[in-house]
Formats: C-alpha cells, sequence, structure tokens
C-alpha cells in the first residue's frame, strides 16, 4: 500500500539544476512564477515552455515526472477551463446554443488561464523534484532570516519543517509495520463500507499516536541533552554558498524574463 | 504443515529509483514440528523473508508454498494463512490498541469470526500460555504495564489465533536478562505442549542455541548455512566472516582447541564444554 510514497517527490541526481544553491533555486522560481505571470497572451508561454523544457533536460527529469506533477491538478484544470469559457463575456460569438455562448475572448481568456495554471505548477515541481526538503526549508530560513527583525520565530519555523518532513518517512514505515502486524491477527483494511473501514482504522491509528508521542518527546529529550536551544548562535554544518553556476542561473532566468517583457511590449 | 520456498526473491519498490532487493532466490523447506532459529546480520533479509510465510509480502519471484498452497494464488485464503500461520512482531508491544488487555487479545480471534465463548476460552488460554493472570491483567489497560509484560500481551494476542506455526521476530529485543529468559523459556514450553512449529529470527547466538532443533543463517538476501546448532555453530570462521558471532561455549572451544586441548570441535553450550573439560581430568560431570 505505501510502496509507491516517496519523501515529497525529490528525485536525487548530481546535476546542475541538483546542484544549485537551494536559495538561489527559490529565488528563480520566484523569477519564473513572475514570468509566467507577466506572459500578456498565450503565444508567449512558449518562453516558460522553453525555460521549463531546459531546467527540465538539464536536470535530468524526464517528461513523465513533469507531467505527473500536473495529475492532480486535473480537476482544477477542467474547472479553470470551463469557468472561463463560458463565463467571460466577450463580442465575437463562436458558438451559440439556447442559454450557451462560447465567445473568442471566452476561450482565449481560458486557454491563457489554463497554461498559467499548468505552468505554474510545471516550474514550481522543477524546484521540489530536484531540491530535497531539507535543503529547501534550509533555504527557506536563511531567505526569511530578515523576518527576525519583526520577532518572526524563522528558526522555529523551519526546524519544524525539517523534523516534520524528517518523520514523514519514519511514520509511513511505522504505519506500514503496525498495519502488518494487524494484519497477522486477521485485521482487514480493504473490504466492508466507508464506516467499517473508519472503524477498522483504530487498531492502527492508536498504535501510531502512542508511537507519534513517543518519538516526539524521545527527540525532544535527545535534543536537550545536545544542548539545543533554538536559533540563538547556531552555527551550521553545510553552508550554503553561492557559486558561479548560480549566478548563471540568475543570468539566464532574468534574461528570458526581460525578452517576455519586451515581446510582450511589442506585441 | 510444512512450508516450502522455492527459489524467492523479494525486491522492494521495483522500479523505482530506491528498488532495493531483499531477498535473493531462496529456497528452503520447513517441516512440522521444527524449531528454526533465523540468524543473520542486521539487512540480511530476515524479517522480509518471514513476512513471506503468512502473506504479508508477496514474493516478486519464486513461491512459498504453505501447506500445499500457494500464497502467490488468486483466492489464496490469506486470512485462512494468517490464522495458522501466527507471526510476532519485532517490538510486537507497539501494536497494542484497546482499552483492556483481555480486548486486545480477543482482537485476533474476533477478526477470524469466533464466538463469543470460543473467544473468552481463548483468550484465558492465551493469557495462560504467556503466563498473565486473566483475572488481575485482563481489566487493566496494556499501556499501564512494564515492557515485558506489555510483549507477553503481544505474543498472546497472536496466539489467541491458535496458530499452527509460531514466528517471533526478536522476541527479546529490548529487554532486560530476567525478561528474557522468561519470554525464551514461555517460547520453549510453548513449542514443546502444543507442538507448534517455531520460528523465531534472532541475533543472539546464546539465546537460539539453546533453543532451536535447527538453524538458518541469511546473510545479504541469501541462505548461507542450514543445519542443527551443532553443524553451524562449528564453522565458527565462516560466522564470523559475515559478522555474527558464535555461542559463549563455541567460542571458549575454540580458544581451548587452539591452546591445545583434546576437546570435540563441535561443542556449543557452556555445560557441554564443562562436561568436556572434566572428563579430560578425569572427574566425573556436574561436580
Amino acid at each position: 500500500m505505501f510502496k509507491d510514497i516517496t519523501l515529497g517527490q525529490y528525485m536525487p541526481g548530481n546535476t546542475v539544476v541538483h546542484r544549485l544553491d537551494p536559495r538561489a533555486k527559490i529565488l528563480l522560481t520566484i523569477v519564473y512564477i513572475a514570468m509566467v505571470f507577466t506572459v500578456s497572451t498565450p503565444v508567449l508561454y512558449v518562453i516558460p515552455a522553453v525555460y521549463v523544457y531546459l531546467t527540465a533536460r538539464l536536470s535530468g527529469l524526464s517528461f513523465r515526472q513533469l507531467l505527473k506533477s500536473i495529475k492532480p491538478l486535473r480537476l482544477l484544470l477542467i474547472l479553470t477551463f470551463v469557468l472561463n469559457i463560458f463565463f467571460s463575456g466577450g463580442q465575437t460569438v463562436l458558438v451559440q446554443w439556447k442559454f450557451v455562448t462560447i465567445t473568442q475572448e471566452g476561450l482565449l481568456l481560458a486557454i491563457h488561464f489554463s497554461l498559467r495554471l499548468i505552468f505554474l505548477v510545471l516550474g514550481t515541481s522543477v524546484l521540489t523534484l530536484t531540491t530535497s526538503p531539507v535543503a529547501l526549508s534550509d533555504g527557506i530560513e536563511i531567505l526569511l532570516s530578515p523576518l527576525k527583525k519583526v520577532r518572526f520565530p524563522v528558526h522555529e519555523l523551519a526546524m519544524m519543517m525539517t523534523i516534520a518532513l524528517r518523520f514523514i518517512p519514519t511514520l509511513i514505515e511505522e504505519t506500514d509495520k503496525i498495519m502488518k502486524a494487524q494484519k497477522a491477527r486477521g485485521a482487514d483494511f480493504e473490504s466492508g463500507n466507508l464506516l467499517a473501514r473508519a472503524k477498522a482504522m483504530t487498531p492502527l491509528l492508536v498504535p501510531l499516536f502512542v508511537s507519534a508521542f513517543r518519538r516526539a518527546g524521545e527527540l525532544a529529550m535527545a535534543m536537550e541533552a545536545r544542548c539545543y536551544h533554538g536559533g540563538e548562535g547556531r552555527t551550521r554544518l553545510r553552508v550554503l554558498r553561492y557559486t558561479k553556476e548560480d549566478g548563471q542561473a540568475f543570468a539566464v532566468s532574468f534574461g528570458m524574463l526581460f525578452l517576455l517583457i519586451a515581446c510582450n511590449i511589442l506585441l | 504443515m510444512p512450508i516450502r520456498v522455492e527459489n524467492l526473491s523479494h525486491t522492494y519498490m521495483p522500479g523505482s529509483p530506491f528498488s532495493s532487493t531483499a531477498i535473493h532466490h531462496l529456497s528452503l523447506t520447513i517441516e512440522d514440528g521444527e524449531f528454526i532459529g533465523i540468524l543473520g546480520h542486521t539487512g540480511s533479509g530476515k524479517t522480509t523473508f518471514v513476512q513471506h510465510l503468512n502473506g504479508l509480502l508477496m514474493p516478486t519471484e519464486g513461491s512459498v508454498i504453505v501447506n500445499g498452497v500457494n500464497i502467490k494464488e488468486k483466492g489464496a485464503a490469506l486470512r485462512e494463512l494468517r490464522k495458522q500461520v501466527g507471526l510476532v512482531f519485532q517490538y510486537p508491544e507497539y501494536q497494542l490498541f484497546e482499552e483492556t488487555v483481555a480486548k486486545d487479545i480477543a482482537f485476533g480471534p474476533k477478526n477470524i469470526g469466533c464466538s463469543k465463548e470460543e473467544i473468552d476460552e481463548r483468550v484465558r488460554w492465551a493469557c495462560e500460555q504467556v503466563g498473565l493472570n486473566y483475572e488481575s491483567t485482563g481489566k487493566v489497560s496494556p499501556f499501564e504495564l512494564s515492557g515485558g509484560q506489555m510483549r507477553r500481551v503481544a505474543i498472546a494476542g497472536v496466539l489467541a489465533m491458535r496458530p499452527r506455526v509460531l514466528i517471533l521476530d526478536e522476541p527479546t529485543a529490548g529487554l532486560d536478562p530476567a525478561g528474557r529468559r522468561a519470554i525464551l523459556g514461555m517460547i520453549q514450553r510453548l513449542h514443546r505442549e502444543n507442538d507448534m512449529t517455531t520460528i523465531m529470527v534472532s541475533h543472539n547466538m546464546d539465546d537460539i542455541s539453546t533453543l532451536a532443533t535447527r538453524l538458518i543463517v541469511m546473510n545479504k538476501g541469501t541462505l548461507v548455512m542450514t543445519g542443527t546448532p551443532r553443524e553451524v555453530f562449528r564453522q565458527a570462521d565462516e560466522l564470523k566472516a559475515i559478522g555474527l558471532g558464535v555461542p559463549q561455549g563455541a567460542e571458549l572451544t575454540h580458544r581451548l582447541i587452539a591452546e591445545g586441548f583434546d576437546l570435540p570441535d563441535d561443542l556449543y553450550t557452556l555445560d557441554e564444554v564443562c562436561d568436556a573439560l572434566a572428563k579430560l581430568r578425569g572427574v566425573s560431570a556436574g561436580v
């Protein structure tokens, strides 16, 4: 049952994209998002498309892996498309049937917004596919650190994120084990109606909660035993450093953003 | 209820970058009434292997045939199989969930559709087998018990299914010496009195050497040795090469032989070594 769950969607690798500094990757993703939002007509999605294609090629991701990230969005995509096509008004009527009117403007808008969604997800999943969750939360911590000035608990937030991420596989493993143990005692998690199935979860959830609390307590104890006292004055094992590759990535990304803005003005 | 394992291989997460093969082409047969000890280093595939015996894991390749039924066959009655092959997991106390000990032990019998009277009878029997007092402990919450007691409850929960084959994965892990002795004594009694085929996974040589009638040694997912404890522990060097030790008795025998003592090379319990040494000096044993 839990065979196909991997932590986040991270695909380990050692490509240029994998090696980029996580901070740079987060910022580049923001540049990319800005790019997607500046596109003014559907034709210009060519530019983000080229961008995604290049990064995907560079990071060794397959087309299938990227498509997988859009799959959960199917419903939202259809909804966006349908709502825009039917309810955005406009003058140039293409189809008129009873109360349904499809206009050229509506069709364009529907395509525009659907593409926007698709490209937003594609680009951001390149980030999550090539960056380990721990690196990601490290990057977020540093990028958010200016917020410390207004007493925002940046370090605590990042630490919680890291711990939560760290425990996902552990809890999945634990769930799998308890499930097997209860199955060995004849438990049935797969058949019966909704109520029966919900009830069948008790032998799974009670031990899982007990062990999650036990683990949390043990972890807190272990952290205190090693003198953890929050982020104040804490140094890092792996210090993040920007490299030449990061600079090049920024140059290319901003270049494409400006190209896009220029195209927007010219068209 | 013989168990035949033929050319079994198991791969976790096949086809993904995380795929790993835990068992490579394993074949063996377990006969009725045997007490099998499975030895192996961490990650040698012991746990993966025993989870095939009651259909919790399915072979990626090869077959597991329990009592003539191939577990991979469509429509193989898995619940029936799990009734017959009881599996006690590592740290089984973490699977307890009910409000009272008696209710928790009753979980298995209830799942296999026993009548109320039968459930009650089975719970009492299982309590007695693991040395728990049904009257006093039965109504207590399992979370109030000590670690060793919790483990007994968990084992009773599997016993209440009345399995004909009992598999225990590291049943003494994390227990103090007294708790360990108590659990081992209990397992031995269960095996003798109920004529249950018993399979115990362990990496404690001393535990397993006194109990098992046959040992299976695994390394990196393959079977490297099988035989009586005497046959296996004789090959101390091979065992050490794969990161396993030998029981204290066997270790002592080897060192004494190296020092020039004229002892048989297949002794493995301390009592045997004592007897043999006494014989050397011409003194009768046990004095």
